[in-house]
């Protein structure tokens, strides 16, 4: 059983246990044979905000994207509170495809540049939800306040607004149809460090207080570490850990997680740190390494880790790891 | 004391604009000593690129109006001419840009791209141009660097292709490197390579690195000094240590607590600084950052303050004319 431990939102009395979005072997193959999502098998649990991470090409807008039909899987299914959301078509996808919205990370390029704000927002209660226009407005305004634009801004065009006030626009927009689940995806990459803090506080705010799940995608593990309460580590395709935020952030499973984090630059005092530094570069995910996809890069590897691939196991109640040689010792029977 | 390599007096870089000119360096003063790695940390519009390129007259226009002195080695870098300015880029200042996709020549092979550099300034056979440039391509971490020689810039990965413009740079051996946030495009693991790279360059060469960068973390690592910049000018600067350990000017302090951090204790609200910088022409009299600063009160609008040795240690300077004791007159 996977019961993610105590989380930031579960303090507040909800216990998140119920599996809102699951993915269960999914695949998303593009055109020229490269296999973005390689047979993914994950959980977001209602309420919680999980973070993705990894680095480019891994996979994770990808697989972000496949959970919400904005690309089609190749094989696998999307169970949405337990409905396979893969066949969908017509009314039911429409009505499904409301309670699943997206926050991108450019902003600029997201948002018609001819168009009113208010118009922006009030789109998808439009097209989604059947409302009227009246009514439409009136919530579009609403959202402006609640992402602290104001409604006044509804008046305005996009081009008249910083980067961090666009991304506010976004998430007004995402919020409109009242969504359940939200894939945000690399939303604070753009923007300055100051700005970023305030978009994360009101994603933070948001999701707490509209009781929403979220994916939240990002090579930021920083970012992540502020924003979500269990981390999901992908390498080539591959979920390669799943872990609670603290325990990922203080004893990772995997090599390549290790290796992640000793990457990121730190804002310590002192002479520079000893740190592992991952020699190479991402393989060509169109032909992974066999065995473990990451052994060429690993500073562990021995001959099983060129030949089998590791399954991915939960080694621990919430922990689940994709290595022959975990970092954390095991605790099961 | 020893005279400073580079030495920027009253660095003024403005653009005319619909609207008016907006002041995009608004006078700053910064030595570089010989050997040191120097941080211009800011965030988007804050001036750091346009002073970085107003030092090799990569900014120069019909709607660029720039003033002030660069003086390198009795050369002012500002007033040179466009042809003296063309045997100082590459030679004696270098830039290493953030996207060395756009940066780098599509149709011409990498190899021949550092020959070229090489050719352009050195009296050497093409053979010899070559045969240095793979040794470059060596030199900066590239594998089997002849045969990536041969690789056209789309060919290899982004990683590499910012190696390529790290050799490109170092090909004539100038004595500043500008590297104008040469990480910020990368994965956090082939960050972590190409900042072992510079350090090392810096430490074999004693290359003068001026690193132009947003990110606090990555200045904690390299940087021997640090100079802050906000709205076109320079608020705070010291040693590494003095700028990011006891930072004395308040936009300092806010930037660097609204970092989110992967390590000390977890908070559930990053502090934000409100509001966002001064972007457009219009400039109010008095500190940039009092419209956003937490203790701002009316000394603060009257007068743009200096930098200068204020609170902190020798060496440390700031623009701040708030007292010592700020957070005790603080209104939240």
């Amino acid at each position: 059983m996977t019961v993610p431990s105590r989380t930031r939102s579960g303090e507040g009395g909800r216990a998140m246990t119920v599996p809102l979005m699951k993915a269960e072997g999914l695949r998303v193959e593009f055109a020229n044979r490269v296999r973005a999502v390689r047979d993914v098998d994950l959980t977001v649990y209602e309420g919680e905000t999980l973070g993705l991470v990894g680095e480019s090409g891994c996979g994770k807008s990808s697989l972000g994207k496949a959970l919400l039909r904005l690309i089609e899987p190749t094989a696998g299914a999307v169970r949405y509170r337990g409905l396979d959301i893969t066949g969908l078509r017509g009314t039911l996808l429409r009505s499904t495809r409301a309670e699943l919205q997206m926050v991108f990370q450019d902003p600029f390029g997201s948002l018609n540049p001819r168009r009113k704000v208010a118009d922006i927002v009030a789109e998808p209660l439009l097209r989604v939800r059947g409302a009227d226009k009246a009514t439409a407005r009136r919530t579009a305004g609403e959202l402006l306040e609640l992402v602290g634009l104001g409604r006044e801004a509804g008046d305005r065009r996009p081009h008249e607004f910083s980067g961090g006030q666009r991304q506010r626009i976004g998430i007004a927009r995402a919020l409109a149809p009242s969504p359940r689940f939200i894939v945000a995806d690399e939303p604070v990459s753009a923007l300055d460090v100051s700005i970023q803090a305030q978009i994360i506080n009101l994603l933070a705010d948001l999701t707490r207080d509209r009781g929403l799940t979220m994916l939240f995608i990002s090579h930021d593990l920083g970012v992540v570490r502020h924003v979500a309460d269990r981390v999901a580590v992908m390498y080539l395709g591959q979920i390669i850990e799943i872990a609670p935020r603290d325990d990922f952030f203080a004893a990772p499973a995997h090599p390549y997680s290790e290796a992640l984090l000793s990457s990121v630059p730190r804002l310590d005092p002192g002479p520079a740190r000893e740190r592992i530094v991952v020699d190479g570069e991402l393989p060509d995910p169109a032909a992974p390494p066999p065995g473990c996809s990451y052994h060429p890069r690993c500073r562990i590897a021995v001959d099983k880790c060129r030949t089998v691939e590791p399954p991915l196991v939960e080694f621990r109640p919430g922990r689940s790891v994709r290595c022959h040689l975990p970092l954390v010792p095991l605790e099961n029977a | 004391m020893t005279e400073p390599l580079l030495s920027i007096r009253g660095l003024r870089v403005e653009f005319d604009v619909p609207g008016g000119r907006l002041p995009a360096v608004g006078g700053v003063d910064l030595d570089l000593e010989a050997g040191e790695m120097v941080a211009i940390v800011g965030e988007s519009g804050s001036g750091k690129s346009a002073l970085a390129m107003s030092l090799v007259g990569l900014n120069r226009g019909p709607r660029a109006h720039i003033g002030g002195t660069a003086t390198l080695r009795g050369t002012d870098l500002i007033s040179a001419s466009e042809d003296r300015l063309r045997t100082v880029r590459g030679k004696d200042v270098a830039v290493v840009f953030q996207d060395a996709l756009a940066a780098l020549n599509p149709t011409q092979k990498v190899g021949a791209q550092i020959s070229e550099m090489l050719r352009a300034h050195q009296r050497i056979s093409r053979a010899a141009a070559q045969a240095r440039s793979v040794e470059l391509l060596r030199e900066v971490g590239i594998a089997n660097p002849e045969e990536r020689a041969k690789a056209y810039p789309h060919q290899l990965s982004g990683g590499m292709r910012q190696r390529v413009m790290i050799a490109i740079g170092l090909a004539n051996e100038p004595s500043v490197l500008i590297a104008d946030e040469p990480t910020t495009a990368l994965d956090v693991t082939i960050q972590a390579q190409v900042l072992r790279l510079l350090k090392r360059l810096q430490a074999d060469h004693g290359t003068t690195i001026v690193l132009i960068t947003h990110d606090l973390g990555v200045v904690a690592e390299v940087a021997d000094r640090v100079a802050v910049m906000y709205a076109g000018r320079i608020v705070e600067q010291g040693t590494r240590d003095q700028v990011l350990f006891a930072p004395q000017h308040p936009y300092t302090k806010a930037l660097l607590s609204s970092v989110p951090r992967i390590d000390g204790p977890a908070q559930e609200r990053l502090p934000a600084i409100a509001g966002s910088p001064l972007t457009g022409v219009d400039r109010p009299p008095g500190c940039a950052f009092a419209p956003r600063c937490a203790f701002a009160h009316d000394a603060c609008t009257s007068a743009v303050p200096a930098l200068t040795q204020r609170h902190g240690k020798p060496g440390q300077l700031d623009a701040c004319v708030l007292g010592p004791d700020r957070e005790e007159v603080a209104v939240p």
